[in-house]
């Protein structure tokens, strides 16, 4: 194993895991007028040691090629990107020690259960495979996935395989995890395990940089964000950040007749936007401050109106996506 | 365990199923599968390892060989400090161990059914027949190993097996080796199987296996030092094509090479779905021809295109044609002009003759028989008979389809030839639906 991976000097002081400077990709989109853009073009992010990043955007193949890049699988044309603030190698999909890419859900042997296979994965870390094995089951039970612990690998759904395959990641040497999966369908349990196992590699200072377009698993998992729209990145920086400036909307309200409180509330709430959506009226504002929920439900109670259901939105990352994809749509028409 | 029985098993059926054809072209072509003796089973046995082990490499290509490695199955346990040199080895002495197991198991099973058959037991041919039949499995054994390395999709891989698997029969023919197999008195010395003056299959084999096994740490090494990115797996819009700038020439390059490759397979799975087809219509067309040539009776002869084909059972017309040959009569009336010397086809009091015509004596013929068993007197069968008793005249033999109606006419062949070709024809849909369905539920467990 001497010579066998690229290593990282684990003792070495390090805060900056992915440094991307202006980078576009050698990839271009060829459109049906002949026109071409780059698929990826002037990318900056910055990810520091201990974060987790969620990658999202509208287009899959977006967000794949720019966790692709950043894991070394793939070149890119210009720009700058720096790993472990050791540079980036020329020799393209060569293993890195320090990142652990995950992309696939082939990783697993078909012919183990979770539990074994992962004891099996991890036998050359631990010295005591009996404490290893009581370790790694009590985790997969503290993820909530103890259900799974003794099922066979091999029927498991591909999003069960991908978190078995991210607990190895957790507990292995790299510096840096990169799951890579924009078209997955992580339910809540699984949502639920993989934020634990985020924080559990993050206090292992470790960084997690995931490529989702599940706004749940942003919401649960990540401490930041990246959005990407037509190839550029149009916001990055904290999650909840990113809440509270695109989620507009600051007060829920579900009742029977949803039109008529439309109708009655749009007058006394005047610079809100009012819409129903999956069964609620929102209302939203463009000054989403602390006191703005208290001063609509002043004014509806002022107005004698008692809805069913009534709460202050909690500001979610799917809120705050629509938002931004929106403002974003009205920018490139108005250009 | 079980591999080994049922190739044992498979191997003692086929070696009786061979004794149906008994006295056709099969048994003087290769009569190393036709004696009663050891030799005949473990030569069977063998040759069926080999047919029955490259098929489960085929089905179980996935995972018995190194192809995980590019589906990334090996980058985990890299990561978790697994030395892939040492994987390698594990790997592969674990398929040489198990394909020797089950070879040896059911070589010995083999022995053990044929000893219940009271053949006498020569040991002197047993070590060579086992290394001959060994160095067939480690061979594709390797190239398997070889093709699961270099070869980028499992559907070239397998069709690349099944190709390698036809070309080492091949190879033995042309370099003289089945000469030395066949023999059984040169494979009483097991250094007749490596003289390179005899022929040099054994030691290209030996050189090829040693090459092969080199070939392959040196690749497997190689390939699990890089994470292999698989391209069709990209979620890619449809509206849009991808280009791609390659580094070296700068140059903007169409970059799905994948929809290429899926566009081959395509071709390549619809070839292979039409031959079948055509395989199953000629089984079917040929039980067709085994049926209208079994209801040739005297009174009743069934002429395909003015030629009555008939099946010739015994051993009075050797050598010009042959026990259980099929021969071919031209169809003729009374007036037909019959020379002398010609093999004409008669029938007299309701049974059917083939003998040479040995005088023509106008209304009449004088014929004989070709052959005589040293028990009877020449001559003894001649007589003369009346022309317009002649149904046809000799126009040619074959062989091998005499055989091969034999061989239709077992139970066997009839599965063969008429029930499998008749399911497939017209179950097809069903069993398509059956098979679909199975892979329907097996990708929804998956996803």
């Amino acid at each position: 194993m001497k010579s066998f991976m690229i290593r990282y000097d684990q003792s070495a002081q390090f805060e900056n895991v992915v440094l991307m400077e202006n980078v576009s990709s050698c990839e271009y989109f060829l459109f049906d007028d002949n026109e071409k853009r780059p698929v990826l073009e002037g990318i900056d992010l910055l990810v520091r040691k201990g974060e987790a990043w969620g990658i999202t955007g509208r287009s899959s193949y977006e967000i794949k090629l720019l966790l692709e890049i950043m894991a070394n699988i793939r070149p890119y044309e210009k720009g700058r990107c720096v790993l472990i603030e050791r540079g980036m190698l020329r020799l393209k999909r060569l293993i890195l020690k320090h990142v652990f890419y995950i992309c696939t859900s082939e990783m697993l042997y078909n012919n183990m259960n979770v539990l074994e296979f992962l004891v099996f994965a991890m036998k050359k870390l631990s010295r005591n495979t009996v404490e290893l094995q009581h370790q790694l089951f009590e985790f997969i039970i503290d993820i909530g996935l103890g259900y799974l612990s003794l099922t066979l690998n091999k029927v498991l759904t591909k999003e069960e395989r991908a978190v078995v395959t991210l607990i190895a990641a957790a507990y292995s040497d790299s510096a840096m995890i990169v799951f890579n999966f924009p078209d997955y369908d992580f339910n809540d349990v699984l949502v639920d395990a993989i934020s634990k196992i985020a924080l559990f590699a993050r206090e292992k200072g470790k960084s997690l940089i995931l490529g989702t377009k599940n706004s749940r698993l942003i919401e649960k998992a990540c401490s930041h964000t990246a959005v990407i729209a037509d190839g550029k990145i149009i916001f990055k920086g904290d999650v909840r950040e990113f809440c509270v400036k695109y989620d507009n909307i600051a007060v829920v309200i579900r009742d029977k007749n949803l039109e008529y409180l439309q109708d009655m509330l749009l007058p006394l709430l005047a610079g809100h936007k009012l819409t129903i959506k999956d069964g609620s009226l929102l209302i939203s504002t463009e000054d989403s401050g602390p006191d703005s929920p208290a001063y609509i439900f002043s004014k509806i109670s002022e107005a004698g109106i008692f809805p069913e259901y009534m709460h202050i939105n909690p500001k979610t990352v799917s809120n705050a996506l629509e938002e931004i994809f929106a403002r974003y749509d009205l920018q490139k028409q108005l250009l | 365990m079980a591999f080994a029985l049922f190739s044992g098993l498979v191997s003692f059926a086929l070696y009786f199923l061979l004794q149906t054809l008994k006295g056709s072209v099969v048994e003087d072509t290769f009569p190393e599968i036709m004696q009663p003796s050891f030799f005949s089973t473990i030569y069977i046995y063998i040759h069926m390892s080999f047919v029955l082990n490259t098929a489960y490499f085929i089905i179980n290509y996935d995972y018995l060989f190194f192809s995980e490695i590019r589906k990334n199955s090996w980058y985990l346990l890299v990561h978790m400090n697994y030395n892939p040199a040492m994987m390698f080895f594990a790997k592969f002495f674990a398929l040489v161990y198990s394909v020797l197991w089950t070879y040896s198991v059911g070589f010995a099973f083999v022995v053990l059914l044929t000893a219940f058959l009271r053949y006498t037991f020569v040991v002197a041919y047993i070590p060579s027949l086992y290394f001959a039949g060994i160095i067939d499995l480690f061979l594709i054994s390797l190239i398997t190993m070889m093709i699961s390395l270099y070869s980028g999709t499992v559907t070239y891989a397998r069709y690349m097996i099944f190709s390698s698997a036809a070309f080492i029969p091949a190879l033995k023919q042309i370099s003289g080796f089945y000469k030395i197999l066949a023999n059984r008195v040169t494979m009483q010395n097991v250094m007749n199987l490596f003289d390179s003056g005899r022929s040099v299959f054994v030691p290209f084999a030996v050189f090829f296996i040693i090459l092969s096994f080199l070939a392959c740490s040196v690749r497997a090494r190689s390939t699990a030092r890089y994470f292999s990115s698989q391209e069709d797996d990209m979620p890619f819009p449809e509206d849009v094509s991808l280009l791609r700038i390659n580094l070296k020439t700068g140059r903007l390059e169409p970059a799905v090479k994948g929809r290429k490759e899926a566009g081959i397979n395509k071709t390549l799975n619809m070839t292979v779905s039409v031959l079948l087809i055509i395989l199953i219509c000629a089984l079917l067309m040929f039980n067709l021809l085994v049926i209208l040539i079994n209801a040739t009776t005297p009174g009743s002869e069934v002429a395909i295109l003015g030629a009555i084909p008939y099946i010739f059972r015994s051993e009075t017309m050797k050598p010009e044609i042959m026990p259980n040959d099929l021969a071919y009569f031209k169809k003729v009336d009374a007036d037909y002009d019959i020379d002398k010397g010609q093999i004409i086809i008669f029938r007299q009091d309701n049974t059917i003759f083939v003998e040479r015509v040995i005088d023509d004596m106008e209304d009449y013929l004088v014929v004989d028989i070709d052959y005589y068993p040293s028990v009877h007197q020449t001559g003894s069968m001649r007589k003369t008979i009346k022309r317009e008793l002649v149904i046809g005249v000799f126009t040619g033999r074959n062989r091998w389809l005499g055989a091969l109606i034999l061989f239709a006419n077992t139970i066997f062949g009839r599965v063969l030839f008429l029930f499998i070709p008749a399911v497939l024809l017209f179950y097809h849909r069903q069993l398509r639906g059956l098979y679909m369905r199975s892979r329907r539920t097996r990708q929804k467990v998956s996803s």
